[in-house]
């Protein structure tokens, strides 16, 4: 198979480009495209095991980074609240 | 008083400030973690995000009650630098010093290690981070990992939201392909 014929099999996949869809799988994974768009990218992973493949690495990565959070310490937040709650109460002069 | 009240008219939407504890207290968490990402250490981070509380407080009558994590932000990044301009104030009319110039208009970007000891990742995500440019680390850190959105980060950052997309789409494709030949990304995945 030449390499263009092997692109236009890609393109046909799913019914839309797979280039195309590689462009958008990371906003449409994030929540950032319009419904109508995010159907179209949506119907190709399932259709194509490659790009679905795609979705799912990034998804895991994702879901990697944001395991790596830090549990929030108590102290720091509980001074912070209380230094809101003086400035609202006008109790802590403004420099 | 801070840059945002001297420059915008008083809105009438902008919170009471007698409720000024309930209205920023949601948002502490995200202020904190964010200043932690800015300042590198924990004692610094909390100094930050109270000079920024008073900055928003002060600030109050000018805002317009739209987006107050991004005009938190906004607030934030404004105070980390100044509080840089404080501590070098002798580079400030330097116009040679066109890289200090810059440092100071962005916050210090996290190495690799920073983001590691804060975070403690497993070892194939620490392995991907280390390989990111310290730019590309920090959108990382602040949407994935601190749970920004695009325009909270570009807020956070002074830079636009087209540039936090661009930037964290590349440093995850990169983290993505080195990972394809980590086994243990690999292991539990396929």
């Amino acid at each position: 198979m030449t390499p263009h014929a092997m692109l236009d099999m890609i393109r046909r996949k799913g019914g839309a480009r797979c280039i195309e869809i590689g462009r958008q799988i990371q906003t449409y994974l994030d929540g950032g495209l319009d419904p109508a768009a995010a159907a179209k990218v949506s119907s190709h992973l399932h259709a194509c095991r490659r790009c679905g493949l795609t979705a799912d690495d990034y998804r895991r990565l994702k879901s990697a980074l944001a395991e790596t959070t830090a549990p929030m310490p108590a102290e720091p937040l509980q001074r912070l609240q209380a230094l809101a709650a003086e400035l609202a109460a006008g109790d802590t002069p403004l420099a | 008083m801070s840059d945002e009240s001297q420059t915008n008219a008083a809105s009438p939407n902008s919170p009471a400030a007698g409720s000024f504890d309930a209205f920023v207290g949601p948002h502490l968490p995200v202020l904190l973690r964010v200043a932690g990402s800015l300042c590198r250490n924990s004692h610094d981070a909390e100094d930050l995000v109270q000079d920024t509380l008073i900055r928003a407080f002060s600030g109050l009558g000018t805002f317009d009650g739209t987006y107050p994590r991004a005009w938190l932000l906004t607030i934030m990044r404004n105070a980390n630098i100044n509080r840089h301009r404080r501590q070098r104030p002798g580079l400030l009319h330097d116009a040679t010093d066109l890289a200090g110039e810059a440092d100071r208009r962005n916050p210090p970007e996290p190495s690799a290690e920073d983001v590691a000891a804060a975070h403690t990742p497993a070892p194939w995500i620490a392995d991907a981070l280390g390989r990111l440019s310290p730019r590309h680390l920090q959108v990382v850190q602040l949407v994935d990992i601190d749970g920004l959105t695009y325009d909270e980060a570009a807020a956070a950052l002074g830079i636009p939201a087209g540039t936090v997309t661009s930037r964290l789409h590349r440093a995850r494709h990169r983290m993505r392909a080195h990972l394809n030949h980590d086994p243990d990304f690999r292991s539990e995945h396929r």
